[in-house]
């Protein structure tokens, strides 16, 4: 809770210095889709997670800023959890809190005046991941910082003057650290992200 | 400035605003998935490993299950011990049906010519723990706890103070070596399985305590004698 009362004041915070040309900035409604090892913990695709996008053009096609979000995964299940040499089982919860904080660039495909605005780019940051696992009356749970990167692919569409749509898919790559909850060695985090919100610019567009 | 460029700095100003609700409209999603009692159950199983299963054939079981209780204290267990056979019977009954057969005492071993090192013994016992303590809803209570004409007597404790009190009872099945165990006047245990879950559900305990003790069989599919 308290990292996302820090992040709402960064957004605040960020969005007072947004107001000025060539700027644009946005909110979006993340859907997390886990991939590898993740997705032996939660197999199912997220509908929790929202996002926050400000970018200012620093050529005509092209962008950089900084992009905050949050992703969030809980799953019910009975499944047998296998350990090195034994097995735990019973009703679990199992979650996924991941807080993507990255810096990034997007390339336009588009001239100034169109209305839709493809782009792809490439996020660097880091993820701040908790993952917690209730089982009976236990619970265990950690948390770990990991590099990562994300490509992405998307647009825009303009709806209406300097007001946008956007949709995008992109790849998170959260690269190894910490341990994970059983104590295994890798703790690589990949998952799926598609990104559908709303932008307003100013000045460029 | 235009009024165009107004409008949208309104626009952007309000963000912070949108995020924030949004924000919050996520953070009120964790799932209630209504769990009941029988959620809070859980089966836990252990092996030693380089164990080889296959090379035990028989199996002792002292018909009572130990119930591990502090100097002085009351068995928080006591009324649990109506399932003692129930427990007992499942356990046997598993163990044969992976091909152990079970010997009526240790006089056996000697009067059959079986080999100590072919034998394991069984072990039940329970324990129980109680949890007790108290949590404190300051988000609750900073956000929607304040009611008009309350003054800040309305964010004194313990107006969001919450206590929790739950039992949870352990059953502790233990296999050890035979052999192993007698010569080296220790146990060697070679399996451990641990049913355990919320006491005080009198209507289905016996459900879920049968339940839990062939759970933790399946869950060992090593554990055969391979006849």
């Amino acid at each position: 809770m308290n990292n996302l009362l820090k992040m709402f004041v960064f957004a605040v915070l960020l969005t007072a210095t947004a107001v000025a040309q060539d700027q644009m900035s946005g909110i979006t409604w993340n859907i997390g889709l886990p991939s590898g090892r993740m997705a032996t913990y939660v197999d199912k695709a997220s509908y929790g997670g929202f996002g926050f996008n400000a970018q200012k053009f620093i050529e005509d096609n092209t962008s950089v800023g900084i992009d905050l979000s949050w992703n969030y995964w809980s799953e019910l299940t009975g499944d047998i959890i296998t350990m090195d040499h034994g097995a735990i089982s019973g009703t679990q919860i199992r979650y996924y809190n991941v807080f993507p904080m990255f810096l990034n660039a997007h390339y336009y495909l588009s001239d100034k005046g169109d209305e839709f605005k493809p782009y792809f780019g490439l996020n660097v940051g880091t993820y701040y991941v908790l993952q917690r696992l209730d089982v009976g009356v236990y619970t265990l749970d950690n948390d770990n910082w990991h590099f990562g990167l994300a490509p992405e692919a998307g647009f825009l569409y303009e709806v209406s003057n300097r007001t946008y749509l956007s949709a995008t898919a992109r790849y998170n790559y959260a690269f190894d650290s910490g341990k994970t909850l059983g104590g295994k060695e890798s703790n690589t985090l990949v998952y799926w992200g598609i990104n559908v919100g709303i932008y307003w610019a100013t000045g460029w567009f | 400035m235009n009024y165009s460029s107004k409008k949208s700095l309104r626009r952007l100003a309000l963000m912070p605003v949108v995020v924030l609700v949004a924000g919050l409209v996520v953070v009120g999603c964790y799932e209630d998935y209504g769990l009941t009692t029988k959620d809070f159950d859980a089966y836990t199983t252990v092996y030693m490993p380089g164990t080889n299963f296959q090379s035990y054939k028989y199996f002792l079981m002292p018909d009572t299950i130990m119930h591990i209780v502090g100097s002085g204290l009351t068995d928080p267990l006591a009324g649990a011990r109506k399932y003692d056979r129930q427990i007992l019977d499942l356990t046997a009954s598993n163990l044969q049906a992976r091909g152990y057969t079970r010997l009526s005492d240790t006089s056996e071993i000697a009067s059959r010519s079986i080999d100590p090192n072919a034998v394991l013994a069984v072990l039940i016992g329970q324990f129980a723990n109680e949890h007790s303590g108290y949590y404190y809803d300051y988000w609750y209570g900073y956000w929607g706890g304040y009611y008009p004409g309350w003054g800040y007597g309305g964010y004194y404790p313990p107006s969001y103070v919450y206590t929790y009190d739950y039992t949870v009872g352990t059953n502790v099945t233990e296999i050890v070596e035979y052999g192993k165990s007698n010569s080296q006047h220790r146990a060697a245990p070679v399996w451990v399985g641990i049913v355990s879950g919320l006491t005080g559900e009198p209507a289905t305990a016996q459900n879920r305590i049968a339940t839990g003790v062939n759970r933790i069989y399946e869950q060992s599919p090593y554990l055969y004698a391979g006849q």
